[in-house]
C-alpha cells in the first residue's frame, strides 16, 4: 500500500507548552487507522496539526508525497484532507444546507482524480493492485459540468448517508441536536471528496444506536469509496475492531502501534483503554 | 523559553528573484493607488481655490510609491536571507535622503525626487536606516531557525515582556524616588512638572480602567466620563459651594461612584458590543452635557478660578499671605539650593 | 471621509475638463471612489488588523480607534483642515403635493440617494446571503478556525470583507458630499458612532435591524432637535438606546444566542 499521510518527528506547542513530543505516524491509501489514548494525550492536537493549526514546530508531515509541513490550513485542506474536528464545530447560524456547502469549498473543481502533483508522482507513481484502485479511492469521478454539479452530487451522497439531514436542510446548525450535529459534521467533511478523512471522536455523546450508525457509515465509506480514515475514538474497542491499524498515544507520544486486532489483544491496551468496557466483553460489545 | 523551538528547517520555499520584484512592484502599485488621489491632488480652499480648485503633487505620490516599493524589496530580500544588498542599499538611501534634506532642502531636483515636506523624508530615511540595521544584525548573527514569522515575533515579545517585568521590580522604587526628586532637580521647570503630573494622572486612569476592563472584563469605553465627573465635581463644589479641596476629594469620588452606579445597573445585563456602545454613549452624554450646560459648567470655556488646595488653611503657595504662613514655611521645608527652585513654579 | 474626498477630487478633476453633466460625473465619481477607497480598506486590514487576528477583542477595538484617528490626521495633513465645499450638482425636484402655500417636493437628489441606497443594499444582501464569498464571510465570522478547516482562505475572505465595507462606506461618503455639499476630515467620526449605535439599537448582525436602528436614531434626533434642543440630540439618542437595551439586551431585532454547546 502506498503511504498517504506520514508524520515524522512532529512536535507541536501551544505557546510555551509542548503538546506533541515527536510523533511518527502513517496512514496508507484506503486504510482506516485508529488513534486511541487517554484524555489530554494529544490526539486532537495531532489531527489539528496535520491541518496546520497549530503549526508544526519541528519535524515533517507529508501528504501524498508532498511536504505540507508549512502550508496554511486552507491549502492543506484543498489537497484533499478533511476533518470533522473535536466538538463538531458546526457553523451555528447557517442552515444545514449552507453548512454542507461550506464543506464543498475545498472540493476540487471538476474531477477529483489523484492530483497530478509533480512531487506526489514519486509516491503515487507506483500503483498498487492491492489497494482499491486510486480512481475509486479518490471518490467518484466528478460530473463533467464542474463544481456546481459536483456539489449537487455530493449533497445527494451526504443525504443518502444521513437521510435525517435532508429533512432538516433548512434548520440552522446551532439548533440541531448533538447527534444531528455530529452527522452534519461528518457529512460536511465528506463534501470535499477528501482522500483522507480525519475524524475526532465522532461518537462523542451519542446514543449507542447512533454510535453504531456512525461506525457503520465510516466502514461503508472506507469500503465503497476507499477513503482513508484517521479516527480518534474513546470507544476504543469498536474503533479498533473497525480499523486496519491502530496507534496508542500517551502524553504527546505514540507509545504503541500495530494491527487493529493485535492491539485489541494487547494486555496493556486492554488494561488501559478497554477495562471500562470490561463487563461488556467482545461478545456483549457486539450486541450493544 | 518561548514557543519557538530551534527547528532543523529554516527557510520556507526560497523565493525566486522574480517573486521578490513582483512583491515590491505590487507594494509600489498599492501605495500609488492609495496616494494618487489623496496625496497627488489637493483640494484647495480659501483664497487659493478661487484661482484653481485643485493643486497637483503627483511627484509626491510617485515618491511614496517608489519608497514603498524599495522598502518592500528590502524587507523581502531580508526575508530571503540576502542581507548584504539590503545593508548597502538601506545605508545609502538613509544617508542620501538625510544629507539631501539637511543641505539642499529646496533644490528643485530633490523636491521632485523626494517629498516636498521634511517629515515624510525623515521617515523614509529612518526606515531605510532601520532596514540597514536589521540587515547588519542579520549578517553578524546566524539566521534564526524560525518556525514562523509570527511565532518568532511572539517569542521576541515574550522575552521582552519577561525582561520588562524583571526590571520593573527594581525600577519601580527607583522611578518613585526619581519622581520625588524631580521637582528639586535644577532642570525641572513648570512644563516638565506639569507633564510629570499628567503622567501620574494617566497612571491613575489606567489603574481605574484596569479594574473595570482588566479585572471585571467589562469593556467600558466611557470610562473617561468618570474622570470628567470627578474633575467637575471638585471644580463646581469648590467654586460655588466653597468647599475645600479635602472635603471635595471624597465628594468627587462619591459623585463619580454614584454616576457609576447609575450607569452600572442598567448596563449589567449587557454584554460585549452592546456594553461597549452603551458605555461609549454614556461618555458622549456626559461630554455633551458638560459642553452645553453653559450656565453651570461654563461650556467649552470650562470652569476657571477654581480654588487651589490648601492644608488646614495653609496655602501651597511660594510666598505666604500677609502675616501668615504657607505650607512650606510652616513645616519648615527648605530647599538645598541657594535659589529656591519654586520660583520657577509661580 | 476618504470616499468623500476621493469623490470631491473626482468631481473637481472632471470640472477641470469641463465635464459637469451630473449623471456622468456622479457615475465616474462613484466608480472612482469605489475603486480607490477599498485600497485603504485592504491596506488597513493587512497592516493593522491581520497581525491582531488572534489577539483579544480589546486590542482590535483600540486599533480600530487608533486607525481612524490616524486616517483623520492623514487626510488633514494632505488635504488641509478646512471644510471643502462643492457646488451642488443635482438640483430641482418633483412637486408631489400642493395645498395652498404648503408644497411638498421631492428633490432629485433625495430620489437619487434612495435609489442608490436601495440598489446597493439589495446587491450586498444578495452577495452575503447567496454567494460563496458571502457564505465564507459568515463562516469566518462564526468560527474562524473551522472556516479554515473547510478550506476557506481566511486571510483573503477577511480582506475581501474589508474591501466591501470600504466600498460601501465610500458610497456613503459620496452621498454625504452630494447632499451636504461639503467635506472635511472629521465627517467620519460622528457617522461612525451613529452607525455603531444604530447597529446596536437594531441588534448586531441583523440587516433589517440596522436599518430600523438607523431610522429610529434619525427620527429621534430630528424630533428632539425640532422640539427641544439641538445640543442635546445625541443625549436623547443615547438615552433611548440605553432604555431599549435595558429591556432588550440584544437590540430590537437581535436574536439572543441560540447556540448549543
Ligand atoms: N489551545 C490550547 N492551548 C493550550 N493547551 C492546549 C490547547 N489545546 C490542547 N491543549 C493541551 O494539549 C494537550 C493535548 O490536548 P488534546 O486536546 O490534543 O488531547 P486529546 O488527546 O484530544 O484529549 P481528549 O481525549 O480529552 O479529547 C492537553 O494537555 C491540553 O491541555
Ligand atoms: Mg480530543
Amino acid at each position: 500500500m502506498t503511504t498517504l499521510l506520514s508524520l515524522s518527528g512532529v512536535r507541536t506547542s501551544y505557546g510555551n507548552i509542548e503538546a506533541l513530543h515527536g510523533v511518527d505516524l502513517e496512514v496508507r491509501e484506503g486504510e482506516i487507522v485508529t488513534l486511541i489514548g487517554a484524555n489530554g494525550a494529544g490526539k486532537s492536537t495531532l489531527l489539528m496539526t496535520v491541518c496546520g493549526n497549530p503549526p508544526v514546530a519541528h519535524g515533517q508531515i507529508l501528504f501524498a508525497g508532498r511536504d505540507i509541513t508549512r502550508m496554511p490550513t486552507h491549502a492543506i485542506v484543498r489537497l484533499g484532507i478533511s476533518q470533522a474536528p473535536e466538538g463538531r464545530r458546526i457553523f451555528p447560524r447557517m442552515t444545514v444546507m449552507e453548512n454542507l456547502l461550506m464543506g464543498a469549498v475545498a472540493a476540487p473543481p471538476g474531477a477529483k482524480a489523484p492530483k497530478p502533483n509533480d512531487s506526489a508522482a514519486s509516491c503515487e507513481g507506483t500503483p498498487s493492485g492491492v489497494t482499491p484502485a486510486p480512481g475509486l479511492s479518490s471518490g467518484r469521478p466528478a460530473p463533467p459540468a464542474g463544481n456546481g454539479d459536483g456539489a449537487a452530487a455530493d449533497l445527494e451522497r451526504a443525504f443518502r448517508l444521513f437521510p435525517l439531514l435532508e429533512e432538516r436542510r433548512e434548520q440552522s446548525g446551532g439548533t440541531l441536536s448533538g447527534g444531528e450535529q455530529q452527522m452534519l459534521a461528518i457529512a460536511r467533511a465528506l463534501m470535499s471528496r477528501p482522500r483522507l478523512l480525519l475524524l475526532d471522536e465522532p461518537s462523542l455523546g451519542l446514543a449507542p444506536l447512533l454510535v453504531r450508525q456512525i461506525f457503520d457509515a465510516i466502514a461503508r465509506l472506507n469500503r465503497d469509496e476507499g477513503t482513508a480514515i484517521l479516527l480518534v475514538e474513546q470507544h476504543a474497542h469498536q474503533a479498533l475492531r473497525l480499523a486496519h491499524r491502530g496507534y496508542v498515544m500517551a502524553n504527546g507520544r505514540i507509545v504503541l502501534s500495530g494491527g487493529g486486532s493485535e492491539l485489541l489483544a494487547n494486555p496493556e491496551v486492554r488494561a488501559a483503554y478497554l477495562e471500562g468496557g470490561v463487563g461488556v466483553r467482545p461478545a456483549g460489545e457486539g450486541a450493544s | 523559553m518561548a514557543g519557538a523551538r530551534g527547528g532543523s528547517r529554516n527557510d520556507p520555499a526560497p523565493d525566486g528573484t522574480g517573486a521578490l520584484f513582483r512583491e515590491a512592484g505590487l507594494a509600489g502599485l498599492l501605495v500609488f493607488g492609495l496616494a494618487a488621489a489623496l496625496v497627488g491632488v489637493r483640494v484647495q480652499d480659501g483664497a487659493a481655490s478661487a484661482i484653481a480648485p485643485l493643486a497637483f503633487r503627483f511627484d509626491d505620490a510617485f515618491t511614496a510609491a517608489a519608497a514603498a516599493a524599495l522598502g518592500r524589496l528590502g524587507v523581502a530580500l531580508l526575508r530571503a536571507g540576502l542581507a548584504a544588498p539590503v545593508l548597502a542599499g538601506g545605508t545609502a538611501v538613509a544617508f542620501a535622503v538625510a544629507l539631501a534634506q539637511v543641505f539642499f532642502p529646496a533644490h528643485p531636483l530633490l523636491l521632485a525626487l523626494l517629498f516636498d515636506t521634511a517629515m515624510p523624508n525623515w521617515l523614509v530615511a529612518l526606515f531605510a536606516g532601520f532596514l540597514a540595521l536589521a540587515a547588519g544584525w542579520r549578517l553578524r548573527h546566524a539566521p534564526l531557525a524560525i518556525v514562523s514569522e509570527t511565532a518568532a515575533r511572539e517569542a521576541a515579545m515574550d522575552r521582552i515582556g519577561a525582561e520588562v517585568q524583571r526590571w520593573a521590580r527594581y525600577a519601580g522604587p527607583l522611578i518613585f524616588l526619581l519622581a520625588l526628586a524631580l521637582p528639586l532637580m535644577p532642570f525641572a521647570d513648570r512644563r516638565l512638572v506639569d507633564v510629570a503630573i499628567l503622567v501620574v494622572t494617566y497612571i491613575m486612569l489606567g489603574w481605574g480602567l484596569n479594574v473595570v476592563v482588566g479585572l471585571a472584563g467589562l469593556l467600558d469605553l466611557g470610562y473617561v466620563a468618570f474622570y470628567a465627573i470627578g474633575a467637575y465635581a471638585y471644580a463646581l463644589l469648590a467654586k460655588y459651594v466653597g468647599l475645600s479641596f479635602w472635603l471635595c476629594l471624597p465628594f468627587a469620588g462619591i459623585m463619580a461612584a454614584f454616576a457609576g452606579l447609575l450607569l452600572g445597573f442598567p448596563v449589567l445585563r449587557l454584554r460585549g458590543d452592546y456594553l461597549a456602545i452603551v458605555t461609549l454613549g454614556f461618555g458622549e452624554m456626559i461630554r455633551i452635557i458638560l459642553l452645553n450646560w453653559y450656565q453651570f459648567t461654563g461650556g467649552p470655556n470650562g470652569v476657571s478660578g477654581v480654588p487651589r488646595p490648601s492644608f488646614f488653611g495653609l496655602p501651597f503657595t511660594e510666598s505666604p499671605p500677609e502675616g501668615g504662613h504657607s505650607f512650606h514655611t510652616f513645616v519648615g521645608l527648605f530647599w538645598p539650593l541657594s535659589i529656591s527652585p519654586t520660583a520657577k513654579f509661580s | 471621509m476618504i470616499g468623500a474626498f476621493i469623490s470631491i477630487i473626482t468631481f473637481l478633476l472632471l470640472g477641470l475638463f469641463g465635464i459637469t453633466w451630473a449623471p456622468f460625473a456622479i457615475l465616474v465619481a462613484l466608480l472612482a471612489t469605489m475603486a480607490l477607497t477599498p485600497l485603504y480598506g485592504w491596506a488597513l486590514e493587512r497592516l493593522a488588523y491581520r497581525p491582531l487576528r488572534h489577539s483579544p477583542r480589546l486590542a482590535a477595538l483600540i486599533t480600530a480607534i487608533g486607525m481612524s484617528i490616524f486616517l483623520q490626521n492623514y487626510v488633514q495633513l494632505v488635504q488641509g483642515a478646512r471644510i471643502k465645499p462643492l457646488q451642488s450638482l443635482v438640483t430641482g425636484g418633483i412637486e408631489i403635493m400642493q395645498r395652498g402655500d404648503f408644497v411638498v417636493t421631492l428633490g432629485y437628489m433625495q430620489i437619487l440617494i434612495v435609489v442608490l441606497t436601495v440598489v446597493l443594499m439589495a446587491a450586498f444582501t444578495l452577495l452575503i446571503q447567496r454567494t460563496a464569498l458571502g457564505r465564507a464571510q459568515r463562516a469566518c465570522e462564526q468560527d474562524l478556525k473551522m472556516a479554515a478547516l473547510v478550506g476557506v482562505d481566511v486571510d483573503r475572505t477577511i480582506a475581501a470583507t474589508f474591501v466591501m465595507g470600504a466600498a460601501l462606506a465610500s458610497v456613503a461618503g459620496l452621498i454625504f458630499l452630494l447632499y451636504y455639499g461639503v467635506v472635511d476630515f472629521f465627517i467620519g467620526f460622528n457617522a461612525g458612532i451613529k452607525a455603531f449605535t444604530a447597529a446596536v439599537l437594531g441588534g448586531i448582525g441583523s440587516l433589517p435591524g440596522a436599518m430600523l436602528g438607523g431610522l429610529l436614531i434619525g427620527l429621534i434626533e430630528a424630533f428632539w432637535s425640532a422640539y427641544f434642543s439641538v445640543e442635546y440630540k445625541d443625549v436623547a439618542a443615547f438615552t433611548v438606546l440605553v432604555m431599549v437595551l435595558i429591556f432588550r439586551p440584544t437590540g430590537l431585532l437581535g436574536k439572543p444566542d441560540i447556540e448549543k454547546v
